[in-house]
């Protein structure tokens, strides 16, 4: 499985070419999350975007948005009484066999942690957090090949963040799964992903992995108008106004090792 | 100082039991905890969304009080994760729309919601429909417009989701010109990096304020905080545990402070 994009136009992102693998997070760094369009494939105006083993949109709809699933933190529901009617819409909407549903939805609900007892509350009652965590339940009883994923860390803390971390990568394990993740914050996209896209002001700035990509050129990505994560700043802000040479680096405590050093042997 | 809002043992089953909160007048108050630890519920409990047999008031001003215009124009509420409804075809006229209601002199009127949209950088999209504006200008649009006709309080749920770092510096340096005009500012958020600048804070668990004070004092009791499963903000964070290595003597939230300290 991987994502092929070929000289594609989509409102106001401009012939983009780049192509994605399988089985890692790849995260989509932006200032503007309407690139994330390019992927919904229906959208494009000039060029392909290609899914191996994934039908066009255009040839088969349903099969398509079975297989390449989005959520996004700004969806809004119908105005349905409780989870559990809820649910049964959603499986109307995405052709899912209601047969086995609620034993199919118990065994999703386990896999995110998520209590039983959710099912019998009112959908306004939840909190956008819990509203988020029964999203990708249901997502995760669909299967798809792709998962597009917009702003998802903003609505959750920290405990739930790094749940999140935890389950995308069992999610991304599954053989032939592509997971994008698509923000404007760059520390969770720079914490949680393996590799990058940039873009910014309607173009891809670069491709890569995500360690590279944030400590290598750095002069270039503020240039281009990259927004660093706060350790990468911190450190180029040092080099700048000190002309000490500390080295750019994503976690914490590996800059702390290396201010250690530089102001210990001051 | 004035104080604006005082709940003395808010109870509100099963969420709350026996929460207290005062704000004073004038001042921007954060109000952060984990996931579902009650913070858009006491939004709604404090705008009058969700009824109580609590008396909850804003100066003169409570909830269930029968001029409901009054208590309109004291307290104005925004829910930033739920859609906003704009009511007119372009920003210009949905920054009226307040004026006209509140019955503000015509000839006024248009000076007004000019002068006020060039405050939150709207000038240049006067002409725009609203739903065409992307998210943080609509956002920009909805605090304009409830502020427009200077409430007492304004009460702002999770305003900063979503918002890239340029966004969120805007947003408190609006947030703050509010402030000046005397406007009481509270909000809520998950994350302790957007209370940076507010003058008071109080973190919510299990329904109780289990911590309060200005935002330095509640980032120096870093345990309690990394319970609560919450993270320090950045440069409270970094010069915490520099702090820790004998780099530093106490916690520096400034940027330019804390490099001009390392290396003086």
């Amino acid at each position: 499985m991987e994502i092929t994009v070929a000289n594609a136009t989509c409102g106001n992102v401009q012939n983009i070419t780049f192509s994605l693998t399988t089985n890692q997070l790849t995260g989509i760094l932006t200032d503007h999350l309407e690139v994330l369009d390019l992927f919904r494939g229906e959208n494009i105006e000039k060029g392909t975007i290609h899914y191996k083993g994934v039908p066009d949109c255009k040839d088969d709809p349903l099969l398509w948005k079975n297989q390449v699933a989005f959520l996004s933190v700004f969806e809004t529901e119908p105005n349905l009484s409780t989870v559990k009617e809820w649910i049964r819409w959603y499986c109307y909407e995405y052709d899912i066999p209601l047969s086995n549903l609620d034993e199919v939805v118990a065994d999703s609900f386990e896999t995110m942690e998520l209590s039983q007892d959710l099912l019998i509350r009112k959908w306004s009652t939840l909190s956008s957090s819990e509203q988020f965590w029964i999203r990708l339940a249901l997502i995760t009883i669909r299967n798809p090949k792709v998962l597009i994923l917009e702003e998802p860390f903003s609505v959750l803390d920290d405990k739930g963040k790094e749940k999140l971390k935890r389950k995308l990568k069992r999610l991304s394990e599954k053989p032939g799964r592509i997971i994008l993740i698509g923000s404007r914050n760059s520390d969770t996209i720079a914490e949680t992903c393996e590799k990058v896209i940039l873009f910014f002001h309607h173009s891809c700035v670069k491709v890569g992995k995500t360690n590279e990509l944030f400590t290598e050129d750095v002069e270039s990505l503020i240039e281009k108008g990259v927004t660093l994560p706060k350790t990468i700043s911190f450190v180029h802000k040092v080099k700048q106004e000190k002309k000490i040479r500390l080295m750019y680096q994503i976690d914490i405590l590996d800059v702390i090792k290396d201010v250690y050093k530089h102001v210990s042997t001051k | 100082m004035n104080r604006v809002l005082r709940c003395v043992h808010l109870n509100y089953p099963p969420v709350f039991e026996k929460l207290d909160l005062s704000v004073e007048k004038g001042t921007i108050t954060s109000i952060v905890g984990s996931n579902n630890c009650g913070k858009t519920t006491l939004i709604k409990l404090l705008s009058g969304f969700l009824p109580t047999h609590e008396m909850i008031c804003f100066g003169h001003a409570y909830a269930e009080m029968e001029n409901k215009a009054e208590w309109y124009r004291t307290v104005q509420v925004i829910f930033a994760k739920q859609e906003f409804i704009f009511l007119r075809p372009t920003v210009l006229e949905e920054l009226l729309f307040p004026l006209e209601n509140s019955c503000v002199d015509p000839n006024e009127m248009k000076e007004k919601a000019m002068k006020w949209g060039k405050e939150f950088q709207l000038d240049s999209l006067f002409s725009k429909h609203p739903r065409d504006l992307d998210y943080f200008s609509k956002l920009r649009l909805k605090i304009a417009t409830s502020t427009i006709i200077e409430p007492e309080v304004l009460l702002l749920d999770e305003p900063f989701f979503s918002l890239n770092e340029k966004e969120r510096m805007k947003l408190i340096v609006f947030l703050h010109r509010l402030k000046k005009k005397g406007i009481t500012i509270v909000f809520t958020t998950n994350h302790l990096e957007d209370t940076l600048y507010s003058d008071q804070l109080y973190l919510l668990e299990k329904g109780k304020v289990s911590l309060k004070g200005t935002p330095l004092e509640v980032y120096q009791k870093e345990e309690e905080v990394s319970h609560m499963g919450l993270s320090l903000p950045f440069f409270a964070d970094l010069s915490s545990k520099l702090k820790f290595y004998n780099l530093l003597d106490e916690i520096i939230l400034d940027e330019e402070k804390l490099v001009d300290t390392l290396w003086k």
